[in-house]
């Protein structure tokens, strides 16, 4: 499995040097650009996601109501 | 309200060349037994756009008024601050504040040199200056962290698409993948303008 925060950087940076890539044109530029559009929205989603569980855990943490318990979806 | 005569009327206008208005307002007062304001001449004078004809101008070779009346003082002297007093509320070099927009400032010169902690405690950390057009962000998006794990330096330009697509998160590596979202944002527009770069 691959889904680690460095593995998600490191498609991030693989799709911007293929953006980056001067040789693209026409067509193919058109198709790079909304692929990294379709990456980007799934990142955004992913860091959404992480951002929500570290919230998740935070509340967790400092609970005053010990009854307090976390769906399973959110548990880091 | 006073109504001038047409008598009045013809007085001040035979009388009026050559003479200032107070010296008007005591001969018409004198002339008709009234008590006019001179202030009431004047805006009679005014109102009808009657000219004295005196020529009022500071002609040159005259002698200001205050000449040779340096550091007039007005009074209030005992409650002005004496030399080489500081005042109640000054901080030395190097103390801390939270300035209005809730970031923390250190105190770097006297009398009133400021600058951003962050800004100090990631130059420190990395050993060199925020280039110009660069801005230091704090990671998990609490201005009271300094870690310096939490401190990211980003352009204007990436902060600008970070600001408007909510890519600064609540935990610094999260943030660190934003900016780099924040690049292809970038790379996106470039090559859709085309060529620019």
């Amino acid at each position: 499995m691959r889904n680690t925060l460095g593995d998600l950087n490191n498609h991030l940076f693989a799709q911007l040097e293929r953006l980056s890539d001067e040789e693209l044109t026409g067509e193919k530029l058109v198709d790079e650009i909304s692929r990294a559009k379709a990456v980007t929205s799934v990142a955004s989603q992913i860091i959404a996601n992480g951002s929500l569980v570290l919230d998740a855990i935070k509340i967790a943490d400092d609970k005053l109501n010990a009854n307090t318990t976390i769906p399973k979806m959110l548990e880091g | 309200m006073f109504r001038f005569t047409s008598d009045q009327v013809d007085f001040i206008k035979t009388n009026i060349k050559g003479r200032y208005i107070e010296e008007l307002t005591e001969m018409v007062n004198a002339h008709f037994g009234i008590n006019l304001k001179s202030s009431q001449i004047r805006a009679f004078v005014k109102n009808n756009g009657l000219k004295s004809g005196i020529d009022a101008r500071i002609k040159p070779g005259s002698v200001p008024p205050n000449k040779g009346k340096k550091g007039l003082s007005q009074g209030g002297v005992e409650t002005q601050f004496k030399k080489g007093h500081k005042p109640h509320n000054y901080v030395p070099v190097g103390s801390e504040r939270v300035n209005g927009d809730d970031y923390v400032d250190i105190k770097v010169a006297d009398p009133n040199q400021w600058r951003g902690k962050h800004l100090i405690v990631w130059e420190r950390h990395h050993g060199r200056h925020v280039p110009k057009g660069n801005a230091v962000i704090f990671g998990d998006g609490n201005r009271r962290n300094f870690d310096p794990d939490n401190l990211i330096m980003v352009t204007r330009g990436q902060l600008a698409i970070m600001n408007k697509r909510g890519l600064i998160q609540n935990d610094a590596e999260l943030t660190r993948t934003g900016v780099i979202m924040a690049d292809i944002y970038k790379k996106i527009g470039e090559r859709k303008r085309g060529g620019r770069h």
